[in-house]
Formats: C-alpha cells, sequence, structure tokens
C-alpha cells in the first residue's frame, strides 16, 4: 500500500522547491509538476489496484506515531484511490492546459497550482474534521491566489466575491467545527461516526454550521452569484480547475460529513441540492455567454451530485451503491465539464452563436460533441446508466417529487446544451482557431478517456448483453472509416447489417417481432442505397446510420427495461445527428431532441414503476405474462406517441423531417416512426388485460389517433413546401395506425400493423422519389415545379404509385389499409370515428394530388429544362419498394396472414375472420363484410386494358404537341409561371376550413418556450453582481435552511 | 461568558459591515472582525471556568500514576480549541492579506473602491 | 358459374346501364332545356355525341398520362360499376360484388377520379387544375355526410355486404332504408347532389359558363370516352344508391324506375337551385348533412 503520507509530502515539497527549480529554467519547474502530478495519479491508480486485489488491507494511516484520535488520520480506500487517480489526472491534464501561463507567470503560479492540488488531495485522504478545515483552507487560498493570475478587472472583482463568501462559509464551517467538538471531544471523524447519535439541539446546531459551511463551498443555488461571475471571468484552465478538481474535493468532504447529519438535515441540504440543479438549469437556459452558462451548469451539476448523495442514502441504498451511482455522475461531470471549460479556452468564443467557428474543425466540433452529449446523460456515457439507476430507485421507492425535480432539470439541461451544440455544427463561420497542441492535449485525452471508459462501462454493465454495444461499435468503427469512398461504406454497412438481421436479430424474436425487425432493420437497410448517391466520402451520414439501424434492431430484440432504453437512446441520439446534417436544421434538430429527450424522460419514469424484466427473454414475449399500472402505461404511451408525432406533440415533426437531407427525411418517416408503433403495442400488450376496445382510455387513444389523422391531413393540405405536406402526410398516417391499435381487437392490430407495413413501403417510395426531384431541381417548393413527368419518369410512376397506395385507391395495397381500419371501426361500433377517418382519408386527395401535379404535371419551367432522371442509387430503393407494394396488391395473402398470425400470439383471432382463397371474409355478429385484393386487381387490369384496347384501335395515330399547346380566353399563353396552378392550391378549402389548422399547438409551445426563458430571466436577476448583495444570499440562505431545519 | 456574548457582538459587527460598508477596504475590516469575533467565540467554547491554562506547571494539580505518565487532577481549560484557534488566526491572516492585495490590484485598475462599481458580471 | 360465364354476363350487364344511362343523361338534359324554356337536345343526343366523337380523325396528346386519363375515367367507371350487385337474386347481374363490400366500390369511384384528374393536369391547361382542385375539395366534404348514411347502414345492418343490405330491405315498401332510416337516406340524398355535381354544386364543371373541368383539353375519342363513361358512372351511381337505401331491385324494370326518380331528384334540386361557391358548399356539405347524419348514427349506435 501506498502511503498517503508521501503524496502529500511530495506534493508540499516540490511546490517549495519550484521557486528554486523555476531560477534554473522555466520548463524544468513546469515538467517537474506534471511529473509530480502523473506520479500522484498513479499512486492512486496504484493503490486501486493493490485494493482491488486485497481488499481487507487496513487502508488508514495514523501520523505522529499516534492513533486517533490522539493524531490526524488518513484514509486511502477505494473511494479515495479513484478520486485521488482521478484528480491529479485532472490536475494534470489542467496543468498542461495552463503550460503557455505557467511559461509566462513563473513560479507563483506553478506552485500555487501545485498547493491547489495539495489541498484538494488532503481533503480526500484526511479523516480529521480540523484537518479539513486546513486542507479546505489551502485549497481555497492557493485557488484565490491563482485567480490573480489573470489580472483583469473581472477576475480580480470575482475572486474577491469568492474570497468574501468563502471566508463567511469558512467561519460558518469553523464555528461548527469547535461546537461539534465540544459537544463529542474528538475532531475525528470515524470516532464521531462511531459514537452514538448525539441528540441535543446543540449539536444539531453544530452540524447545521458544518454542514452549511461545506454546503456553500458546493455553490447552490440561489447563494452562488459569486461562483457565477468566478467561471465566467477567470482564466478557463482555472475555471475548469474549480469546477472540477476544487468542486470535487469538497463534495467529497460533504459526503464523509454526510453520515452525521440527522436524517432532517439531510432532507433539506439533499432538497437543497435538487433546487440548486433544476434552478441552475433553468437559468442557464436564456445565456449566451458560453462560460457563464457552464457556470451554471457546473452548479446545476454539483447540486446533482449533493441530491444524488442525499437522496440515495436517504433512502437507504448501501453505500457502496450510492457511491457507485454518483461516481456515473462525477466522472461525466468531471470530463466532460473540465473538457468544455478547456474548450471555452480554445475557441476563445464567449458568445455561444460564435461556437460555429467550430464548423470548420471536425475534431473539436466531435470533441465538443462527446462532451455535451456526456452531459446530458444520452448512453452510453456513465451518466446514462447513473440517471437510469436513480430514477428506477426513486420509482421503486416511489419518491414522485424527486423524479419529477430530476426529469425536468435534465431536460432542460438537454434544451441549452443541445442549442449550444446545434450552434456549433451548424452556424456560418469561416475563421480558423488557434490550437496550441497543450491545450488540445488535455482535449483530446478528456474526451477519448470518457469515450473509453462508457466503451467499457457499456460492455461490462450488468443485464446489457453485447448486442446492445453494437450501435455503438458501429458508430465508432464506421467513424473511423469515414474517409472511404461513400459507396464502399455503403456496401459494408448493408453487408454488415444484412448478415447481423439474419443471423443475430431474427432467428430470437417471435413472429410479431420478426416482423417489426423487417420494417425496422429490413425498412433501413434498403434505404442505405439512396445515402450512396454521394460523391466521395460523404462524411458524417454512416456512423449514425449504421448505429441508428443496429439501435432500431435491439429495440425489437431487448428483453430488459434497461436494454430497451439503452437502444432507444441510441436511436434518439443517431436519429439527431442524421437530422443535424441537414442545412438548415439546427432548429429541427434541436426540437426533436427536446421532443425526443422529453419522451424519454417519461419512458423513464414509466419503466421505474414497471415491473422488472427476466435478462434474456425478449420483452415483447414476456409482455404477454406481465402487467402495469395505468401511470406507468400512460407515461410510457404518450413517450411513445411523442415518436409517432400525434396531434399536440407533433410539433417537432414536420419541422425535423423537413429540414433533414431527403434520405434521412425518408428513414425517419417510414421506418423511425414505426419504433414508436412497436413501443405504443409493447404498452397495449402490457395492459391488454385490463382494457378492452370499449375502455375510456382506449376510446381516448382512439380519438387522439383520428385527430392525428385529420389535423395531420388538413395540414398537409395548405404546405406549399413538398417534404412539409410529406411531413403531415406522415402524421395523419401514424394517426390511422394509433387508431388501429386503439382497437384492442384482433383485427384492429391487424389493420394497425397492415398501415405500419404498407406505410414503409409507400412512404419511403415517395421519399425517396422526391429526393431525386429536389435534388435535380434544387427546390422544394412545389409551385417552382412543374411538368416533370417528361424530364423524370420514373419518379413520377414512383409518386403516382405512392399516393395511389397512400389514398387507398383500389387495387394498390392501400385500400387494403382501408378497409381494415373501417371495418375494424366498424366492428367494435365506433362509428363516429369511422366518419373522422373516413374524412381525413378524403382529405388525403387534395394534399396527394397537389404533390403529383403541381410537381410532374400541369406547365414545365424553362429553367427546369435540363433536369435529368435521378441517380440509380435513389432508383433502386424505388424499385424495391414499387416491387413490394405490387406483391402486397396482387398477393394480399402474404402479408394479411402472417400479420393474422403475430397478433394471434396476443389476440387470438376470431372464428368469423376467414380466408376463402384470397377472400377475406368477415363475419363478425356486429359487421359482415369482405375484400378479395386479388379479384379486385384483376378486374381492374381487365376494365382497364380493355378501354385501353379500344382507344389505341380508334385513336392511334395520335399527334403529339408541345407546351402550351392550350388555348383558353381566346389567348395562347406563354408563361408557365402565371398558367400553372399551384400556389395556394387549396384557396377555398382554407376559406373553409382553415379555422381549424390555425398554429395553436405552435403558440402553444413557442408560449411555453417563451415562458421558460423568460422565467429563466427573471430567476437570472437575483445575481445582481453586487459582492454585498451575494453575501446577503448566503446569509439569508443559511438563515433560511436554518429556520427549516427548525431546531430551537 | 463575556468572551462569548464579545466574540457574537463582533461578529454581527463583522457582518453589519460587510453587508452595508460599499468600500471593499472597510468591507475587508468587516470580514477581519467577523473573523477576530469566531476566534473570540471559538476560545469562549473551549474555556471551562475556573480552570487554569492548560500547561503542566505548578498553577495545575498533576499526579504520577503507575505507569509513570502523567495525570491531571485539577480542572485545566481545553487545550484543543485554543489550538484551532492559532491555525484559525493564521489562515484568517492569510485571507485578509490576500483580499487586501487584491483590493489594490482593483484599485489600480478600475480606480474605485466603491463594491458598486464593480457590477459587471451578472445574471 | 365458371368465369367465362362472369365475364359475359358482366359485359351484358355493363351495356344494359350504359345504354340506360346515357339515356338518363340524355332525358336530364331535354328537363333542364325544358325548364330553362329551350327546346333541348333530342334524348338520343349523348349517343350521337358518343358516336361523332369517337369518328373523328385528328387527335392530340399532351403526354402518355393524358392519354391515359379518359381510360382510367371509364375503368373507374366501369370498375364501380363491376362491384355492384344490380339485381338482388339474380346470379346473371351480379357482376363481380363477391371481390368485395360496399367500402370497394366507394373508394373505386375515387380510381377514374384520380385517374382523370392526373390526365387533365397534364393537358396544363389551368382550368383543368382548377377544376380538380374544386372538384376534389367539394368531394372531401360531400363524402362525409355520405361515409355517415353508409355507416348509419351498418350500424342499422350489421353489414357492409351490399347484397346483405338489400336481402335486409326486401318484403314491402316499408322495409326500405327509406322508411327505416329516412335520416341515413337524407343524408345521402344531399351528398348525391354533390356527386352528381348539378346545381347548387356545380362550380366543379360551371357547365353554363367557359369550359372549365378536367374535360377542358379532351375531344374526339378521348371525349367519346368520357360521355360513354357519363352514362355507365351515372348509372352505377344510381344503383349503389337504389341498393343502399331504396331496396333495390329484382329485375330491370324496377331498376329503371328507381333509378330514375333517384335521378330526378338531383336534376330538380338542380334545375332549381343557384349555385354554391366551393367554399360554400365546402360548409354546407359539412354542416346540416353532416349533423343529419351524426344523428342518424347515434340513433342507431344505441
Amino acid at each position: 500500500m501506498v502511503n498517503p503520507m508521501l503524496l502529500l509530502a511530495m506534493f508540499l515539497i516540490t511546490a517549495f522547491l519550484i521557486a528554486l527549480l523555476d531560477k534554473l529554467h522555466r520548463k524544468i519547474s513546469i515538467y517537474t509538476i506534471y511529473a509530480v502530478l502523473l506520479i500522484a495519479s498513479g499512486m492512486g491508480f496504484w493503490q486501486l489496484n493493490t485494493l482491488l486485489y486485497n481488499p481487507n488491507l487496513s487502508v488508514v494511516v495514523f501520523s505522529a506515531g499516534f492513533s486517533a484520535p490522539l493524531s490526524i488520520s488518513l484514509q486511502f480506500g477505494v473511494v479515495e484511490a479513484v478520486l485521488v487517480a482521478l484528480l491529479n489526472l485532472f490536475g494534470f491534464l489542467g496543468a498542461s492546459y495552463l503550460y503557455r501561463r505557467f511559461l509566462q507567470s513563473g513560479a507563483q503560479a506553478i506552485a500555487l497550482y501545485l498547493l491547489v492540488l495539495l489541498g484538494a488531495n488532503g481533503l480526500v485522504l484526511t479523516r480529521d474534521i480540523f484537518n479539513s478545515f486546513v486542507f479546505l483552507e489551502i485549497l481555497s487560498i492557493a485557488t484565490y491566489a491563482i485567480i490573480a493570475v489573470d489580472q483583469n478587472k473581472n477576475s480580480l472583482v470575482a475572486g474577491i466575491k469568492y474570497m468574501l463568501a468563502g471566508g463567511i462559509s469558512s467561519t460558518l464551517f469553523l464555528i461548527g467545527i469547535v461546537l461539534a467538538y465540544r459537544y463529542t471531544g474528538t475532531l475525528n471523524i470515524d470516532t464521531w461516526l462511531s459514537l452514538s447519535p448525539i441528540k441535543t439541539p446543540g449539536y444539531t446546531v453544530a452540524l447545521f454550521l458544518m454542514a452549511i459551511g461545506v454546503f456553500i463551498e458546493l455553490k447552490p443555488f440561489p447563494a452562488n452569484g459569486w461562483a457565477l461571475d468566478l467561471y465566467q471571468s477567470a482564466d478557463k484552465g482555472v475555471a475548469s480547475l474549480i469546477s472540477s478538481v476544487n468542486t470535487a474535493a469538497i463534495l467529497f468532504l460533504y459526503y464523509k460529513l454526510m453520515p452525521l447529519f440527522t436524517p432532517a438535515l439531510l432532507e433539506i441540504l439533499t432538497g437543497a441540492g435538487l433546487i440548486s440543479f433544476v434552478f441552475g438549469n433553468l437559468i442557464a437556459l436564456r445565456q449566451k455567454n458560453a462560460s457563464r452558462l457552464l457556470g451554471y451548469s457546473s452548479t446545476a451539476q454539483t447540486g446533482l451530485l449533493v441530491f444524488s448523495l442525499g437522496a440515495l442514502s436517504l433512502l437507504g441504498l448501501p453505500q457502496g451503491m450510492v457511491l457507485r451511482i454518483a461516481l456515473g455522475l462525477f466522472i461525466t461531470n468531471l470530463f466532460a465539464k473540465s473538457g468544455l471549460f478547456w474548450l471555452c479556452g480554445v475557441t476563445k468564443r464567449n458568445n455561444l452563436q460564435d461556437w460555429s467557428v467550430l464548423r470548420s474543425d471536425s475534431g473539436l466540433l466531435i470533441i465538443f460533441g462527446i462532451f455535451a452529449v456526456a452531459l446530458m446523460g444520452f448512453p452510453p456515457f456513465p451518466s446514462f446508466f447513473a440517471k437510469w439507476q436513480i430514477i428506477q430507485i426513486f420509482g421503486a421507492s416511489q419518491a414522485w417529487m424527486w423524479m419529477a425535480g430530476l426529469l425536468i432539470g435534465s431536460l432542460l439541461e438537454v434544451v441549452y446544451l443541445m442549442r449550444w451544440l446545434g450552434f456549433a455544427a451548424k452556424g456560418e463561420s469561416q475563421s480558423t482557431l488557434e490550437k496550441p497542441f497543450s491545450k488540445l492535449f488535455p482535449l483530446m485525452v478528456s474526451a477519448l478517456g470518457l469515450a473509453s471508459v462508457s466503451y467499457y462501462l457499456t460492455l461490462m454493465y450488468p443485464q446489457i448483453g453485447t448486442n446492445s454495444i453494437y450501435p455503438i461499435m458501429a458508430f465508432i468503427l464506421f467513424g473511423l472509416i469515414d474517409i472511404l469512398p461513400v459507396k464502399l461504406k455503403g456496401v459494408l454497412a448493408i453487408a454488415a447489417l444484412s448478415l447481423w438481421g439474419w443471423f443475430v436479430l431474427l432467428p430470437p424474436l417471435p413472429l410479431m417481432g420478426q416482423l417489426f425487425a423487417l420494417i425496422l432493420v429490413g425498412g433501413s437497410i434498403v434505404q442505405i442505397f439512396a445515402f450512396m448517391r454521394y460523391q466521395g466520402a460523404a462524411e458524417g451520414f454512416f456512423p449514425s446510420l449504421t448505429m441508428l439501424i443496429f439501435a432500431l434492431g435491439n429495440i425489437v430484440l431487448a428483453s430488459t427495461k434497461l436494454q430497451f432504453f439503452l437502444a432507444w437512446e441510441l436511436m434518439t441520439l443517431a436519429a439527431y445527428l442524421l437530422i443535424l446534417k441537414g442545412k438548415k436544421a439546427r432548429v429541427a434538430a434541436l426540437l426533436f431532441i427536446v421532443f425526443s429527450s422529453f419522451g424519454a424522460y417519461l419512458m423513464l419514469a414509466g419503466f421505474s414503476m414497471m415491473p422488472n424484466t427476466v435478462e434474456g427473454y425478449l420483452i415483447i414475449l414476456q409482455a404477454n405474462f406481465m402487467a402495469i399500472d395505468w401511470l406507468p402505461a400512460l407515461l410510457l404511451g404518450v413517450a411513445f406517441l411523442i415518436k409517432m408525432g400525434a396531434v399536440g406533440v407533433h410539433y417537432w415533426l414536420p419541422a425535423a423531417y423537413s429540414e433533414a437531407d431527403d434520405e434521412t427525411s425518408s428513414i425517419l418517416s417510414s421506418v423511425l416512426s414505426k419504433a414508436g408503433v412497436f413501443g405504443l403495442l409493447m404498452v397495449l400488450i402490457l395492459i391488454s388485460r385490463f382494457v378492452s376496445s370499449s375502455s375510456i382510455s382506449m376510446m381516448a387513444l382512439g380519438w387522439i389517433g383520428v385527430f392525428t389523422a385529420f389535423f395531420g391531413a388538413l395540414m398537409a393540405v395548405f404546405q406549399e413546401d413538398a417534404k412539409k405536406l410529406l411531413a403531415y402526410s406522415s402524421m395523419s398516417q401514424l394517426g390511422y395506425i394509433v387508431v388501429g391499435l386503439s382497437l384492442m381487437t384482433h383485427l384492429g392490430w391487424v389493420s394497425a400493423l397492415y398501415l405500419a407495413v404498407n406505410h414503409l413501403f409507400f412512404k419511403g417510395l415517395i421519399f425517396m422519389a422526391m429526393a431525386a426531384v429536389f435534388l435535380r431541381t434544387g427546390t422544394r417548393n412545389m409551385y417552382e415545379m412543374g411538368g416533370l413527368i417528361k424530364k423524370m419518369p420514373i419518379a413520377f410512376i414512383s409518386v403516382l404509385m405512392g399516393i395511389i397506395a397512400v389514398s387507398g385507391v383500389p387495387p394498390l395495397s392501400g385500400f387494403g389499409s382501408k378497409w381494415f381500419i373501417y371495418t375494424s371501426l366498424l366492428e367494435q361500433g365506433r362509428y363516429l370515428q369511422t366518419a373522422l377517418v373516413f374524412f381525413s382519408s378524403a382529405i388525403a386527395f387534395l394534399y396527394l394530388y397537389r404533390l403529383i401535379h403541381t410537381v410532374f404535371l400541369g406547365q414545365a419551367k424553362p429553367n427546369q429544362k435540363d433536369v435529368k432522371e435521378a441517380p440509380i442509387w435513389l432508383i433502386i430503393p424505388q424499385g424495391i419498394f414499387i416491387m413490394a407494394i405490387m406483391a402486397i396488391s396482387v398477393f394480399p395473402n402474404i402479408i394479411t396472414k402472417p400479420l393474422s398470425l403475430a397478433v394471434g400470439d396476443y389476440i387470438a383471432k376470431p372464428e368469423w375472420l376467414n380466408w376463402d382463397g384470397y377472400n377475406l371474409v368477415l363475419n363478425s355478429p356486429t359487421l359482415h363484410g369482405n375484400w378479395n385484393g386479388n379479384l379486385v386487381m384483376y378486374v381492374t387490369m381487365g376494365v382497364f386494358i380493355i378501354p385501353l384496347i379500344w382507344l389505341l384501335l380508334v385513336n392511334a395515330r395520335t399527334q403529339k404537341v408541345k407546351q402550351f399547346n392550350i388555348v383558353f380566353a381566346a389567348e395562347r399563353p406563354y408563361k408557365p409561371w402565371t398558367t400553372h396552378f399551384a400556389y395556394n392550391m387549396f384557396a377555398h378549402y382554407e376559406k373553409a376550413l382553415g379555422f381549424l389548422v390555425k398554429p395553436r399547438v405552435t403558440a402553444f409551445y413557442k408560449g411555453v418556450a417563451e415562458g421558460f426563458h423568460s422565467l429563466s430571466a427573471t430567476l437570472a436577476r437575483i445575481y445582481t453582481g453586487n459582492g454585498q448583495t451575494y453575501m446577503l444570499h448566503i446569509f439569508l440562505y443559511t438563515i433560511f435552511l436554518y429556520l427549516l431545519l427548525g431546531v430551537k | 461568558m463575556m468572551v462569548l456574548i464579545c466574540g457574537l457582538l463582533l461578529m454581527l459587527i463583522g457582518i453589519w459591515a460587510m453587508l452595508i460598508k460599499k468600500n471593499i477596504i472597510r468591507i475587508i475590516i468587516g470580514f477581519s472582525i467577523l473573523d477576530t469575533g469566531t476566534h473570540l467565540v471559538i476560545v469562549a467554547i473551549g474555556y471551562v471556568k475556573h480552570a487554569t491554562a492548560p500547561i503542566v506547571d505548578k498553577a495545575v494539580n498533576i499526579s504520577q500514576n503507575a505507569e509513570g505518565g502523567i495525570q491531571v487532577l485539577g480542572k485545566v481549560v481545553d487545550p484543543v480549541p485554543s489550538a484551532l484557534v492559532l491555525t484559525a488566526i493564521v489562515i484568517g491572516l492569510a485571507v485578509t492579506a490576500l483580499l487586501l492585495s487584491f483590493a489594490v490590484r482593483l484599485y489600480k485598475v478600475g480606480n474605485s473602491l466603491n463594491i458598486n462599481d464593480y457590477e459587471e458580471l451578472k445574471w | 358459374m365458371s368465369i367465362a360465364f362472369k365475364v359475359f354476363w358482366a359485359f351484358i350487364s355493363l351495356g344494359v346501364v350504359t345504354v340506360w344511362g346515357l339515356t338518363l343523361n340524355g332525358m336530364v338534359h331535354k328537363i333542364f332545356a325544358r325548364v330553362q324554356g329551350r327546346l333541348g337536345p333530342p334524348v338520343w343526343q349523348p349517343f350521337i355525341d358518343i358516336i361523332k366523337n369517337n369518328a373523328k380523325r385528328t387527335a392530340i396528346t399532351h403526354g402518355i398520362m393524358f392519354y391515359l386519363g379518359p381510360v382510367f375515367r371509364i375503368a373507374g367507371g366501369i370498375g364501380t360499376y363491376m362491384f355492384i350487385p344490380v339485381l338482388f337474386g339474380s346470379a346473371y347481374f351480379s357482376n363481380f360484388s363477391l371481390s368485395g363490400d360496399v367500402l370497394l366500390v366507394m373508394y373505386f369511384i375515387f380510381f377514374g377520379q384520380l385517374g382523370m384528374a392526373l390526365g387533365a393536369g397534364e393537358g396544363g391547361h389551368p382550368y383543368s387544375a382548377i377544376a380538380v382542385s374544386r372538384g376534389l375539395a367539394q368531394m372531401t366534404a360531400f363524402e362525409v355526410p355520405f361515409a355517415l348514411s353508409v355507416i348509419s347502414l351498418v350500424a342499422q345492418y350489421g353489414t357492409l355486404n351490399i347484397t346483405e343490405i338489400v336481402a335486409a330491405q326486401q318484403g314491402g315498401f316499408l322495409r326500405w332504408t327509406l322508411f327505416t332510416n329516412p335520416l341515413a337516406v337524407i343524408t345521402a340524398m344531399i351528398s348525391m347532389l354533390g356527386m352528381n355535381m348539378y346545381n347548387p354544386f356545380s362550380v366543379v364543371i360551371a357547365p353554363q359558363e367557359i369550359p372549365i373541368g378536367p374535360p377542358t383539353e379532351y375531344h374526339s375519342s378521348f371525349l367519346g370516352m368520357l360521355a360513354t363513361n357519363r352514362g355507365i358512372f351515372a348509372g352505377a351511381k344510381l344503383v349503389l344508391f337504389m341498393n343502399l337505401f331504396f331496396g333495390g331491385a329484382t329485375n330491370l324494370l324496377i331498376l329503371m324506375l328507381k333509378t330514375f326518380w333517384i335521378y330526378m331528384f338531383s336534376v330538380f334540386v338542380g334545375a332549381a337551385y343557384p349555385r354554391f361557391r366551393t367554399e360554400d358548399s365546402i360548409r354546407f356539405f359539412l354542416t346540416y348533412p353532416t349533423i343529419l347524419g351524426i344523428i342518424s348514427v347515434l340513433l342507431f349506435s344505441f
């Protein structure tokens, strides 16, 4: 075992020696402290290693040859070892960031830096309370002094504020210590712990004073104005030091004291931590200054750690577990937050919008992305697992308020971090950055470190299984080969995914699972071809794309809640990254991720209230034997409805679908929304024992679906942008699926699944064809096109097939979906819903006609006379989809029978539903009907071909005429712009029904956003910038907490 | 008891000065007073009535026990708080000195010692 | 019945309905003319027009879709008719109604309309597209009451099968839907006014003014085909209404009688009323008939 005394001694001696070494050469002193910090970190790792093999080793060391309480004892256990290793590692990285500053400032700065680390290490190691005070002061004074290295006005002011605040808190801490000493007669924390609890009020007050002294150093809202100013003004290296090393050490002191606290005190401080988390993130919402935003985020994260430690301990969890969870949060915050501060220093941009400088530097952008995404708690980063665990525990112990607070805070965090990331990824900037190696090095190390820690954590995490790692592996591998030509990557991706799908994914799945696997993974693989249309490497698509597809497969393959949620979050993240690739997708991607995160948090809450699933046995199989309560069902249901874009929560959908790249839109619409369908179906299976078609809940769900279908269709009618039109159309189609699912009958579910399959085919088809059109014409406004049928006949045929299938006109497969949905609704007596569904389907004709007419028919525009047919890569998926549509149209049994079998595993096929050859006969007591898709196809062919032959016979020699060979109002038009009837095509419809689609939902969400930002701005006003006000805050905060504690 | 009351009074005066006075030097003085008050309070907490200083000399009634160790029979003041105060004084001194040096620097940059003149960082 | 036999009888029945539909159209023209104080064309004028148009030697085309438009249109008309059983209890006049139920018929109506709209669209004449946009808008509106009345029938009879619906109305005229579910019939008849595009819902084709509507650019045998379809399609719709609401027919005579009077309803209304604008007709269909339809559905769902 390493003697921790050596560690402290080493720091002290070096700090003194630095002055001498610096005289020899500046670089010698700098490299000396690098060595010292690395050795210290190594000692931590060495101790950790020793303890792993020798868990029973004595870890307490006494000073001066006495044992405690007579001497000061140091403890170097596992936790301390981890902290020592990490803190010194970050000390080293921070020091290397500060290399240039050290070169300028010389010995003082270097020695002070070492003293900060000395204080931090001492604080971690010591078990003596007064010794803690001393180390705390060493830490603080060294920090105060090092701030002054950067001698500008702001940092000096911030330093004074910091010192006054620190002075007050250490005064409180000191009085607390002496008072506690009076009651216990010792200063050793371990002895305090071994004493039976002292109930006198005086002791409680002593504990309170100690606690509050430490707590204020942890920058709780609202007594943290000083800290924010400090983060904003200090050198970024110093700010990073304070937010990581400094905070970590003090936090550990707080953790050491925590067992002493009375439950009431712990509850108050825990609550204060949560408030700090929520409000820190809330105020960060409107921050435009990057460093200050990081300050708010940092205080919020500290609050989260305090909260998690307290809450989990209050719930009586074993300390090992509490520590593990907290460590997950801590490590993420340590890596990410210090990294972000360093990045601030590298970009030297304070305004968030100016972070677009990163755009030209994909390496830094990736590093930034890793930090931001990790901080938000996305997988595979440790904070994801920590948050998962915390929420699960809160759910199990019914700590709803805590859960709500945590989730709200996390959502706010997602908003501002993602907005920031969006600025960086999508802004406009040409300027380049100065990137000294000394500053890049710590960034790279911490990003790589965080990524590898996360990777191994995911790999080792129990109950995850090897499958869950594939999306991440795919992301990394395709990231590494991203410089290869896109065609090669496409082939590789298709091969890898097909092999995985065929040999790993499909075999263990039941029929229902296979169906969704085919929709989700198969549907995506087909669309990979479209990405191969790009020239060169087309970097950035394939890592996210493959991650997305693997994650989609994993959703179906999940056997535990964690696996499901992990895959779900990876899918969301991948989709976000894909959407962000779109040229103007900044806002759209932000909306997507915020809504998705909102959904994900609801899902998280829902999962926490759901019984555990058995590992290794697919959820969709288990669902049949499980049951969940209404609340988790509601939460999960809403989460999945968000993904499907149900009316009211569809706000993100048109933006994301239209602003993403065309291939991405296609996948989003045709495949990704089906993940929501799968989820919703799972929830319905879970509650199938309690609800039936006539339950109020299912009626309500049905109405949600119907209104989604209706409003989606109606909004699609009024769009000029073809992609927006298709987006709303998708929303509408998903509405039908929701209605079908809400029926809770065999027929209803078959119709929903039939729609899902069909929607994949026709929406993929139309999107691909339209992608070709957008590519060739360079616009998405339909009125700017026209007459493209002659230039792009294949696209026209695809869109034609697509719209016939969407509208439900026989003989194509679309009619099947209409027939299924109407009969299943009528069979259950849902007459009014049927009527509204009918109306929505009729409205679909309006936007479908508009799509095909204004783009392909009518008058061609002269500027599009050289438009060519789409590249082959876009035609391949179209061909596959057309073949699929034709197959299920001519032979509907190949799809309807398997669907019925798949649904039959959950809801038995009623006897009155039968296949007589191709004739699907429905003989229920409430409804008779039939549909023979095969015969319809032949009859249609017959009635089409006979007149065609007739026309060819009597009218074989028609003369082909040129454009404008039309006459009206005694004139011959010559301008296609005035002749092509396209813009505002349904003006009359808008006059009649436009009032229904006034942007109410938009107004609502704008209002919510506005409200939060105003609240954020108002709250931020408490930070007046006046040092005295900040002190007043601290005093009032202390008094308030004291009153809350209520000790007399 | 007097010491305790004095200490608390000093603390209040210090806090008052820190919160009311606008001049940074005065605020620092307030801080110093607060610090001193704290030290008095600590000493007062450790004080035992009618006891002597914890120094082994004639004033303390001591006896040798069997093993040769020293046993204190009379009342002595708890030495630990006094020892703590020594440390605390040193620390307080350091902080005060640092504060003052900051104030001087600040005056050089900002030409003012009024704390209200330094509110650029806010919100 | 062998498939060849079935096809044969389907042709016979198609011929019957074509002739009867065209005759009806001729009568309608005559009636309108008399109401407006004109002499009017002879009743057989539609036949003459068709023969004349088919005999035209010159024809122009704007493209493949333009060429196929009329084919789609007539296929829609014939197909719709093919999926409706014409005479109740007759094996010869049941067409291919086994293929599906009333939903199939309702959706197959769109087949011709969609194809026609596309063909007209390729013609590039703005009036075609304007008319299509009006027609589609109006169609979405009148489909709502029509769907409600069909739903009401489903609630009443528990079936979507047209033959079964007719069977349920057998046994005296009091068992016709007209008398058992009058609200649904009123609703359906109002929406039929929209379907037939006579006044007050004639803004789609605006027959009295400049030629507007999908057929604007069509001529010669294209127009002949469209005119033929007018007969078939009118016949098909009438037969459908007769089956759903007026007890069906067991022989051709009754069929002619009933369809004539059903048709006359919209003709009389059309001759008597002025014209709605598109948005007004949308509002109209979505208010009174829709409310009637909802009431009729609610009456039968409890």
